[in-house]
């Protein structure tokens, strides 16, 4: 009889191995299932540190404040205010994108705990704007006050302080993680509505030293409701916060496009948004000039240098025609505008212009536009 | 002895549980990581031969700077400053020819160049619903540094008929606005396709949706010849040629085929069910069309076919979707209908840098013979001239005054003079 169990386990411990073996897929088909089994692992061991940001906008609480008690009228003026500050530099700025802007979508935002005693890291958007409070919701479901110590507008990270004194929280480890190569697989985890726990929306990564060096680009599904959210590589590393959603966008989609803020430019001004720092958005790249296009002959021409600007110091003058930025042949506006994209603020590009036949090699310094 | 039993069951049990569960879960990870890391490696080679040629993206498919792109991105502009993936300085690249219809643009880098990085051209016949697929692009113009977005999704559809992406690839990966041109990689890192469409609901506003179009890689192959020349790009048709495909499953069934069209000549006839094109199965009336015009016209594709239960295959020539230009205006001597078919076929106007004037034809000329078959009418002049395509040669006989006069007609396409954006 003993026999017969020895053989019969060692035939059920040979199923048991045989089993995988059995199911591997031909070579040539890749195995999404297994992929998205281990991410899955991944966002489930990370899930304890996330929490739900309920970020209390414009009179959703009971007891109002002076201003929330003022009529509609001073309240729209207001918000109006608030958003001109926001898309100063932004020419396509008009009542349906400032309607949209208004269309917050309801409902708690994502955060993730890097620190023990109750450090959020969150996306600079969800916490954007005139917030009354923020209340800290934790996987388990326990709520805490939240205190937004600072952000930084280029980065789209705001740090927020879970208001509990000798609490510990569980926490994501921040270590120095060096990007992971583009083509490898990560997981966004964030929160969502009501009672489900968390998401977590597996992607790739689809490029690095996006938005000026300041993101890495995700083929994920970002949305209103994760960014903030972690976003974690095969390995469960901690590699970076969702982030940048365009508030400004017209349809509000995700397009496959997404960002998150990468952990060593993270750990980098951590310290300082601790201490209280707020970075507000810098500007795109600008030569100083006001230039006018003439489609028949295919040129730019200078109306109009900035006095004191990067052109004007350089010595370009009224009536030059542009021929090359950065390089770059200039032959309309379009042209103009994706050579300055190449470049940084602070950056000296090279300047190329006719000046009545005479063709003068410039060096222009960029700096943000006032 | 039955507790001995009990025990031992349960301890196999908890083994086989342990081990599966175990292996299961290293053997998630581990693949994982290999596809992963084959991913990468893809990516690595890959991206290197991306170019980013203004708001839009190319690829390059041979060594010597060969770069196709959409004619929405490049079509429009002489030289191009291109931009590669490896972030090398611009290059500068000409264009060599245009596809309207078709939306491709074939770029060539200029200079002596025999060591760029390329991704050759693959096979999308070979592709197949559901295989993975990875795009290469410059959404919203993001990349600052040439580097492009690499997004991954899989294959949607096949031979899909969407109006000039006559056979297109319907893809599920993220392309975008600034993705045009960009190529549509498979898994052996060859170019499968370029991306050029999506569909989208919001007006005026394009994003994204989970539907992309690509145009296969085999249209372009078939393309190549007539985009490097010079010569004009015409898509392929069969004239006068009417199926149906709610009558046999198998395919589609001829209604109509007019006794005078090249393909009746050919040997296709009536109530014939068409099976694949050039090997590439038809299911409905919109596939057979597309397919026909995923190939340059004047170029000869096989038809499979079953007559009375029997398989066969028909080589036909293709004419061209466009009725090609003579520039011949033939005089109507009689004002009424029908028209008289013993009506003596008399030049009336040359057009002004026509073929017919290049060919020498002069107004009075009366032409008698179309590649030695007699002409009666218009009507049938017309007709020959449709079912011939641009670049085509037609030796043509006319009769002016008493002298008998045989003149080569090299047909050209009616092109609108294009002005550059």
């Amino acid at each position: 009889m003993k026999t017969n169990y020895l053989a019969l386990s060692l035939i059920g411990l040979f199923f048991s191995w045989a089993r995988p073996l059995a199911a591997e897929d031909p070579p040539e088909v890749v195995a999404p299932a297994s992929v998205s089994r281990a991410l899955r692992g991944v966002a489930e061991a990370a899930a304890p540190a996330m929490v739900k940001l309920h970020v209390n906008r414009y009179g959703r609480s009971k007891r109002r404040s002076k201003w929330e008690r003022a009529s509609r009228r001073r309240l729209k003026l207001r918000l109006m205010r608030e958003f001109k500050d926001r898309f100063r530099d932004k020419k396509d700025m008009d009542w349906s994108t400032f309607f949209r802007y208004l269309q917050r979508p309801a409902g708690p935002v994502s955060g993730v705990i890097v620190d023990r005693s109750g450090l959020v890291v969150t996306s600079r958007y969800n916490v954007e704007g005139l917030v009354r409070s923020v209340q800290v919701e934790l996987m388990d479901g326990r709520f805490y006050p939240g205190r937004i110590l600072g952000w930084d507008a280029n980065l789209d990270v705001a740090v927020v302080r879970i208001q509990a004194a000798g609490e510990t929280f569980p926490a994501l480890a921040m270590e120095p993680v060096e990007c992971p190569a583009v083509g490898s697989f990560v997981v966004v985890v964030g929160a969502s509505w009501g009672r489900v726990p968390y998401t977590s929306n597996p992607g790739m990564v689809s490029a690095h030293n996006r938005l000026g060096g300041s993101a890495l680009q995700l083929a994920a599904h970002l949305n209103y409701g994760n960014t903030g959210g972690a976003v974690l590589d095969l390995e469960g590393r901690f590699i970076g916060v969702a982030g940048h959603v365009r508030p400004f966008s017209r349809t509000g989609l995700n397009s496959g496009v997404g960002f998150a803020t990468g952990i060593t430019r993270l750990l980098k001004v951590l310290p300082d948004l601790e201490k209280g720092r707020r970075n507000e958005h810098a500007s795109a790249p600008f030569m100083g000039i006001r230039s006018r296009e003439v489609k028949k002959e295919k040129r730019i021409y200078v109306a109009q240098v900035a006095p004191g600007s990067g052109a004007d110091e350089a010595g370009i003058e009224a009536g030059d025609i542009l021929v090359s930025v950065a390089g770059l042949l200039i032959e309309d506006s379009n042209d103009l505008r994706l050579a300055l994209a190449r470049c940084r603020v602070g950056q000296k590009v090279s300047v190329v212009v006719n000046r009545g036949g005479v063709v003068l090699r410039l060096s222009v310094r960029l700096e943000a536009r006032q | 002895m039955r507790w001995t039993r009990v025990s031992s069951i349960t301890a196999v049990l908890l083994l086989l549980l342990g081990a599966s569960g175990l292996a299961w879960t290293q053997d998630d990870r581990v693949r994982a990581r290999k596809e992963q890391a084959e991913l990468r490696a893809l990516v690595e080679r890959c991206a290197p031969a991306f170019c980013a040629i203004g708001a839009g993206s190319g690829v390059c498919i041979r060594n010597d700077g060969l770069i196709v792109t959409n004619d929405h991105v490049a079509g429009g502009r002489e030289e191009w400053a291109v931009f590669f993936g490896d972030g090398r300085p611009a290059l500068k690249a000409r264009r060599l020819g245009v596809d309207e219809r078709g939306d491709v643009c074939l770029l060539k880098v200029v200079g002596d160049f025999t060591d760029l990085p390329f991704i050759p051209l693959g096979d999308a016949n070979r592709l197949r619903v559901g295989e993975r697929v990875m795009a290469l692009g410059n959404p919203w113009v993001l990349s600052q540094d040439g580097m492009p977005t690499v997004t991954f999704g899989g294959i949607s559809c096949l031979h899909y008929n969407q109006g000039g992406y006559s056979d297109a690839i319907v893809t599920d990966t993220p392309v975008n606005p600034g993705n045009s041109g960009g190529p549509l990689i498979n898994m052996r890192g060859e170019v499968v396709g370029i991306n050029g469409r999506i569909v989208t609901r919001f007006h005026g506003h394009k994003i994204n949706t989970g539907v992309g179009f690509a145009i296969p890689s085999g249209q372009i192959q078939n393309f190549m010849k007539t985009l490097s020349g010079e010569d004009l790009i015409w898509h392929g048709a069969l004239l006068d040629v009417r199926v149906d495909s709610s009558t046999d499953p198998r395919g589609v069934q001829v209604l109509t085929v007019y006794k005078s069209c090249p393909a009746y000549r050919s040997g296709l006839r009536y109530e014939d069910v068409i099976t694949r094109v050039n090997g590439v199965p038809v299911t409905t009336e919109a596939r057979f069309e597309g397919l026909l015009a995923s190939y340059p016209a004047g170029s000869r594709v096989v038809l499979s076919v079953i007559r009375e239960k029997k398989p066969r295959d028909i080589e036909v020539t293709l004419s061209s979707v466009e009725t090609p230009l003579t520039g011949i205006f033939l005089k109507v001597k009689s004002p009424e209908r029908p028209v008289d078919p013993t009506l003596i076929l008399e030049i009336d106007r040359v057009l002004g840098g026509s073929p017919a004037e290049e060919a020498g034809f002069k107004a009075g000329d009366v032409l008698t013979h179309v590649d030695g078959r007699i002409l009666e009418t218009g009507n049938q002049f017309h007709h020959w001239i449709r079912y011939s395509h641009p670049g085509k040669t037609l030796w043509i006989a006319v009769q002016r005054g008493d002298r008998s006069l045989i003149l080569p007609l090299t047909l050209s396409g009616r092109r609108k003079p294009r002005q550059d954006r």
